[in-house]
């Protein structure tokens, strides 16, 4: 908070800060140099002999020799206005202040918020297809990969931050006929399902392994594999985990 | 991703399983293709709200 208390040049608008206030100052000094240098030039002998002989004529002649000042010589005005402005000039500089309150107030420490995600190895999953980053070879039209992966929401992520989980596929370095596996109508197709509770049961063998969900198993993405792609075993099987799912 | 729980629960292991099909109706264009697939899980952060 700050309170200016209203100074003399305010009122006037004019002076509005400390350098107005040294021109006054400045031109007070200017206005009594040129009285003294006019006070000194007039009492020189020459000017004091042509006054002398101002005075003369003027007495011959019966005229006056200087107008008649009803308020005050010139020498009186110059010397009120010096007073004048020097005043100006001295109160700008005293008589401004401003006060100053403060009150300051300091919050607890700002936090943010923390997620965190991680890919744990998957339990049980210590087959040739129990990693995510194995890779698929010798791909033929019609097969079908699984790969089980474990996604763990760490216990230091913030309660309630992470509302949904999100997921892509991207394909790098692909010499697919459209350079994009995964977009072509007959590229690559992606579907991912979820199951609760301990996870995916590994079976099977090399490398034909297949994953079952004991609990509940939900589509995240895609709805279902293309059937004309999923050959007569593994429809058996995941045949096999719906009607246990309906259970 | 459809039907996950909202939100999700920290210090809690989703478990999930990939399928990658490749349909029959690809064709011999495809024949010795190759390329690098990246799997990306992503939390997604609720909105923003007044503090």
């Amino acid at each position: 908070m700050s309170l200016s208390v209203p100074w003399l040049g305010a009122p006037f608008n004019l002076i509005t800060n400390q350098l107005a206030a040294i021109a006054l100052l400045m031109l007070a000094g200017a206005l009594v140099a040129w009285m003294i240098a006019r006070r000194r030039a007039a009492s020189t002998p020459q000017a004091l002999v042509a006054r002398l002989r101002l005075e003369l004529a003027a007495t011959a002649t019966g005229r006056r020799l200087e107008r008649r000042r009803y308020f005050g010589s010139r020498k009186q005005w110059a010397r009120v206005g010096v007073a004048t402005v020097w005043a100006l000039g001295v109160f700008s500089f005293t008589a401004s202040a401003t006060f100053q309150g403060t009150a300051t107030a300091t919050a607890g420490a700002s936090t943010t918020a923390i997620a965190s995600l991680s890919l744990p190895g998957v339990t049980g999953a210590n087959t040739i297809n129990g990693s995510v980053t194995t890779a698929f070879t010798n791909i033929a039209p019609g097969d079908l990969m699984d790969r089980p992966v474990d996604v763990l929401v760490s216990n230091t992520t913030t309660a309630s931050l992470l509302t949904n989980m999100s997921f892509k596929v991207t394909v790098g370095s692909a010499s697919a006929p459209s350079g994009k596996g995964l977009t072509d109508t007959n590229g690559l197709q992606v579907w991912v399902q979820k199951c609760s509770g301990t996870g995916w049961t590994e079976g099977g063998s090399s490398p034909g392994y297949t994953y079952t969900c004991t609990n509940t198993a939900t589509d995240q993405i895609g709805t279902s594999s293309p059937a004309n792609t999923v050959s007569r075993r593994r429809r058996r099987t995941r045949a096999r985990a719906r009607v246990r799912r309906l259970r | 991703m459809s039907n996950m729980p909202n939100p999700l629960v920290a210090n809690m292991t989703y478990h999930f399983v990939i399928w990658v099909c490749f349909p029959t109706a690809a064709d011999d264009t495809y024949q010795n293709a190759s390329g690098t697939l990246t799997f990306t899980f992503a939390g997604v952060q609720r909105a923003g709200v007044n503090k």
